[in-house]
C-alpha cells in the first residue's frame, strides 16, 4: 500500500468512523468501538454518561484502562482476549461489576468483530435495574407464604416458590418439570382449572385441595393467569394458591396477637360454617317441600316477575314454566272480582307484600273490601279473587303471599294459592241447609219458648221450685238454641248473600245508644263503666241500619262479655273522610298472639275466651267482619293479652261510595 | 182488665198446631174472644165473618200464605182495608224484606216469634188495640 492509499484508507477509516459514531450516538444502548489493540476508538454519549466517565479520558485508551482501570474485569479480559478473538461475536454476555462510584452495574455485552478492519464494536445492556426489579419480585415471591407457581403450556410445573415447597413437602428440584395436577386430590379439576385459565387468561377462586406428602390436606383457592412475553405470546401460567384453611394464619397470629380476638374469628368461621350447612340443609328440604306440595306456588321478584312455578301452578293455570318465566305475574294471570271487573295492580295482594306485607286471603269473597284502607290496618285479611286461566276461563283461589326479605329489604314474594270452586259449591250448599233448617227449627223452639214461659208464669197452677227450676233451665237451653240459630242464619245469608242492603240515612250513635241500653243489665251487673265519646253527636251516614245494629250487637257485647268486673268501655264515634270510624276498647282478656290472624274465622275462639264464655258460638267476629264488608267498610283490631282489645271500623257513607 | 179484653176479638192465622194452641190459650186466658184459622183461606173466611179486632196472622202457610190473605183482606172491604194485622213470622228481617213490596204500603207490624216472649206478644196486642 502506497503512501497515498494509506492516506486514503485512512480517510475513508475516519470518515466511516464519523458515521458510525453519528449513528451510535443516537442509539438507546451503550456503544463502544475499540480497535485490535483494544483501545477505544468511539463510545457514545449514552455510554459516558451510563458508566460516568469522560471522553477526553476514554479515547485512545486500553478498555481496561478506563475510570481508573476500574474497567479491568476479568469477565472482560476473557471476552476480549479470549471469546472474541476466537467467534468474533458474542451476544448476552453479562458482566456484573461494582463500581466505585456508580456503584454495582449489571451489564449484558454484545460484541463483533469486524473481519476488514478487526475493530470491535460493543454494545452495553444496563439491565441493572431490571436485575433488580426481578430479584425484587423474586423474593416477595420467596417471601410470600401461599404457594406460587408457574406452569408451562403442558401443565408442568416451572417455577415455584419456598410456598409451594412448605404447601407440598417437595423440594424445589423435584418439583419443577412434574405434572401440576399431580399434588392435588382432584387432579382432573387441577387440570381444567389451568385449561380455564389458558381459554380465559384469568381465573379468580378456583376451589382445589393441595396434599402435602405427608397426606395433610390444604384447601386452597387459586388466583392464576397467563403471562406473556414483549410479542404477547402465552408463555405459562402464574398461579398463586390462597389457603382458606386459615389454621397456619391462625395459629401465627395466636401466638403473636391477642388469642380473644383470634377465638372470635374461629368462632364466627364456625358460626358461618354452621350457617352454610344449616342453608344447604334447608335448601334440600325446601326443594322437597316445593315439588311435593300440593297447592299452586308461584315466586316473583321485587319487580313482580316470574321466577318459579310448580308443576301444579301449570296445572291449575295451563300455562307451562316456560312461558311465563321472566313475565310479569300480574300480567300473565290477571285477576277479577265477582263482577268479572279486573282488580287493578294497586289493590292486589302481591303490590301490597312487595311493598312488605303478609297477607292471607280467606275463602269468603266480597266485592267490596277495601284493600287499600286495609293497608295501613295491622291485621289485614283479604278476600279471594277469581284467576283467570291461559283459556280465559276462571276458578275462584285462595291464598296466601309472603314477602321474601332479606335483611329488611323485601327481594321478592312467594304466592302459594289453589281452587277453591269446589269449596264454595259445598260451602254454599251447606249455607241452604243451614238456613232451612234453621227455619224449621225455629218452629219447635217457639213452642219450647212459650210453653216453659207459661209454666213459669204458673198461668195454669202453681208449680214447686223443683218444677220451677227445671221449668227454668229447659227455657234458658231453649233461649241458647235461639241465639245459636239466629247466628247460624245470618251466617247463611251472608255467604248465600241474599242480604238486601237498605240505604237510609242513619246516626250510627243512636245505633250504639240502642245496643249499650239492651246491654244495661250486665253492664251494670258486672259493674262496667261506659265512657262515650261522639264526635259529633248523631252524626249521619247513609247506610243499613240493620246491618251496623248487628255489628254494634256483637262488638258491645262483646266488650261486655269478656271484661272483668268493674272494666272500662269505651266507644268512640268520629266523623270521617269517607263515612265513620268506630273504636270499641275493652279492658277484657285480649286476644293471644297466636289467634289474633284467625279471629275473624268461622267457629274459631281463643282458648281464653272459651273460659270467660264457655258456650260462645264463634260466629260473632266472623259476622261482624262479613257484615262490615257487605256494608263497604273494614275492620281491625288491636289486641295484648290480659290488657285489653280495641276494634277499629270504618264504616262507609254510601253517598261517598262511587 | 177482663172486661177490657172481653168484648176484643182475636183471629190467630198459624198452621203449626202446638204454637196455635199456645196463642189461642193464653189469649184466652188473658180474656180475649179469641178465634183461629190454620190456613190463609180459612182465616179469610173466619175474618170476613167475625171481622176481629185484630189479626195475628203467620206468614209461611199451606193452601193460602199470610202475606196472600192479608192482601185478599185489604182488597175485600173498607173494614179489611183498616183491620190491625200482626204479622207472626220466623222469616228474619232479611227475608222480610224481599216481601217489602207486599209489607210496604200496609199499617201491618211483624215480629219473629222465636225473638218474642209471649209477654211481648201481650203487650204488642194491647198497644196495637189501645188498651
Amino acid at each position: 500500500m502506497t503512501e497515498h492509499e494509506k492516506i486514503e484508507t485512512e480517510k475513508i477509516r475516519q470518515s466511516a468512523l464519523t458515521y458510525i459514531k453519528e449513528i451510535i450516538d443516537v442509539l438507546r444502548e451503550c456503544f463502544l468501538i475499540i480497535d485490535s489493540d483494544l483501545k477505544v476508538v468511539a463510545a457514545n454519549d449514552l455510554f459516558y454518561s451510563t458508566f460516568n466517565v469522560k471522553k477526553e479520558q476514554t479515547e485512545g485508551q486500553s478498555i481496561f484502562d478506563l475510570g481508573n482501570r476500574q474497567w479491568d474485569i476479568l469477565e472482560l479480559r476473557t471476552l476480549f482476549t479470549d471469546i472474541i478473538p476466537k467467534q468474533g461475536v458474542i451476544s448476552d454476555y453479562q458482566v456484573d461489576h461494582t463500581f466505585e462510584n456508580i456503584g454495582e452495574k449489571i451489564m449484558l455485552l454484545n460484541a463483533k468483530q469486524i473481519e476488514s478492519s478487526q475493530m470491535i464494536i460493543v454494545a452495553i445492556e444496563d439491565v441493572t435495574e431490571k436485575k433488580q426489579t426481578s430479584l425484587y419480585a423474586r423474593s416477595l415471591i420467596e417471601a410470600s407464604l401461599d404457594p406460587l407457581v408457574t406452569i408451562s403450556p403442558e401443565g408442568k410445573i416451572t417455577d415455584v416458590n419456598e410456598g409451594s415447597v412448605q404447601a407440598t413437602g417437595v423440594p424445589r428440584q423435584k418439583l419443577i418439570g412434574t405434572d401440576f395436577s399431580d399434588y392435588f386430590t382432584e387432579p382432573e379439576k387441577a387440570r381444567s382449572g389451568y385449561r380455564l385459565v389458558f381459554e380465559r387468561g384469568l381465573v379468580k377462586d378456583y376451589p382445589l385441595t393441595l396434599r402435602h406428602r405427608n397426606g395433610k390436606l390444604i384447601d386452597v383457592l387459586y388466583n392464576a393467569s397467563v403471562y406473556r412475553d414483549a410479542k404477547g405470546s402465552v408463555l405459562g401460567v402464574f398461579a398463586a394458591a390462597r389457603d382458606v384453611t386459615i389454621k397456619k394464619n391462625l395459629e401465627k397470629k395466636l401466638a403473636e396477637y391477642a388469642i380473644e380476638q383470634d377465638l372470635k374469628v374461629i368462632e364466627r368461621t364456625k358460626q358461618l360454617g354452621e350457617k352454610i350447612r344449616e342453608l344447604e340443609e334447608s335448601k334440600a328440604k325446601d326443594g322437597a317441600i316445593l315439588a311435593s306440595i300440593g297447592d299452586a306456588l308461584v315466586v316473583v321478584d321485587k319487580e313482580g316477575n316470574i321466577i318459579f312455578v310448580n308443576n301444579v301452578f301449570e296445572e291449575l293455570l295451563l300455562w307451562k314454566k316456560g312461558e311465563v318465566i321472566g313475565k310479569s305475574m300480574v300480567e300473565i294471570i290477571p285477576r277479577e272480582d265477582e263482577g268479572g271487573i279486573e282488580v287493578p295492580f294497586e289493590e292486589r295482594i302481591l303490590s301490597l307484600v312487595l311493598s312488605g306485607k303478609k297477607v292471607t286471603t280467606t275463602t269468603t269473597t266480597t266485592n267490596t273490601a277495601n284493600t287499600a284502607n286495609a293497608a295501613n290496618t295491622p291485621v289485614v285479611v283479604l278476600p279471594s279473587y277469581f284467576y283467570v286461566r291461559k283459556d280465559k276461563s276462571r276458578f275462584l283461589a285462595s291464598g296466601t303471599v309472603s314477602p321474601i326479605v332479606l335483611g329488611t329489604t323485601v327481594i321478592g314474594a312467594v304466592e302459594i294459592f289453589r281452587d277453591i270452586t269446589r269449596e264454595k259449591e259445598i260451602d254454599k250448599a251447606k249455607s241452604e241447609f243451614v238456613s232451612l233448617a234453621s227455619h224449621q227449627l225455629r218452629t219447635p223452639t217457639t213452642s219450647i219458648n212459650w210453653y216453659s214461659e207459661m209454666l213459669i208464669g204458673e198461668e195454669v197452677g202453681p208449680l214447686n221450685q223443683k218444677q220451677k227450676e227445671y221449668c227454668q233451665e229447659i227455657h234458658h237451653g231453649n233461649q241458647r238454641m235461639i241465639e245459636l240459630m239466629n247466628a247460624l242464619l245470618t251466617v247463611s245469608r251472608i255467604e248465600l248473600g241474599t242480604f238486601v242492603i237498605e240505604k237510609k240515612a242513619i246516626s250510627v250513635s243512636d245505633i250504639s245508644d240502642d245496643v249499650l241500653e239492651e246491654l244495661q243489665n250486665q253492664i251494670i251487673e258486672k259493674e262496667l263503666r261506659v265512657d262515650k265519646d261522639y264526635e259529633p253527636e248523631n252524626y249521619k251516614i247513609e247506610n243499613d241500619s240493620t246491618l251496623v245494629r248487628i255489628v254494634f250487637q256483637n262488638l258491645l257485647a262483646n266488650a261486655v262479655e269478656y271484661s272483668s268486673k268493674a272494666g272500662i268501655i269505651k266507644v268512640t264515634i268520629e266523623k270521617s273522610d269517607f263515612g265513620v270510624k268506630i273504636k270499641v276498647k275493652d279492658s277484657g282478656c285480649g286476644v293471644p298472639l297466636y289467634a289474633q290472624d284467625k279471629l275473624f274465622v268461622k267457629f274459631f275462639r281463643a282458648s281464653n275466651a272459651q273460659v270467660v264464655k264457655p258456650d260462645g258460638t264463634g260466629l260473632g267476629l266472623y259476622i261482624t267482619k262479613s257484615i262490615i264488608e257487605t256494608l263497604g267498610g273494614t275492620i281491625s283490631f288491636n289486641s295484648q293479652e290480659n290488657i285489653g282489645t280495641e276494634f277499629l271500623v270504618n264504616i262507609p257513607d254510601r253517598r261517598l261510595l262511587k | 182488665m177482663e172486661n177490657i179484653t172481653n168484648n176484643k176479638k182475636i183471629l190467630v192465622v198459624e198452621d203449626d198446631p202446638p204454637i196455635l194452641r199456645a196463642l189461642v190459650d193464653k189469649l184466652t186466658r188473658e180474656g180475649f174472644t179469641v178465634f183461629q184459622g190454620i190456613n190463609g183461606e180459612e182465616g179469610l173466611a173466619v175474618a170476613l165473618a167475625e171481622r176481629p179486632d185484630i189479626i195475628l196472622l203467620d206468614i209461611l202457610m199451606p193452601v193460602m200464605d199470610g202475606s196472600t190473605m192479608m192482601t185478599s183482606l185489604r182488597e175485600e172491604n173498607e173494614w179489611g182495608k183498616k183491620v190491625p194485622i200482626i204479622l207472626l213470622t220466623n222469616l228474619s228481617t232479611a227475608e222480610i224484606k224481599v216481601m217489602k213490596a207486599v209489607i210496604e204500603a200496609d199499617p201491618a207490624y211483624y215480629l219473629v216469634k222465636s225473638n218474642w216472649s209471649m209477654a211481648d206478644v201481650l203487650i204488642k196486642i194491647k198497644e196495637t188495640l189501645n188498651i
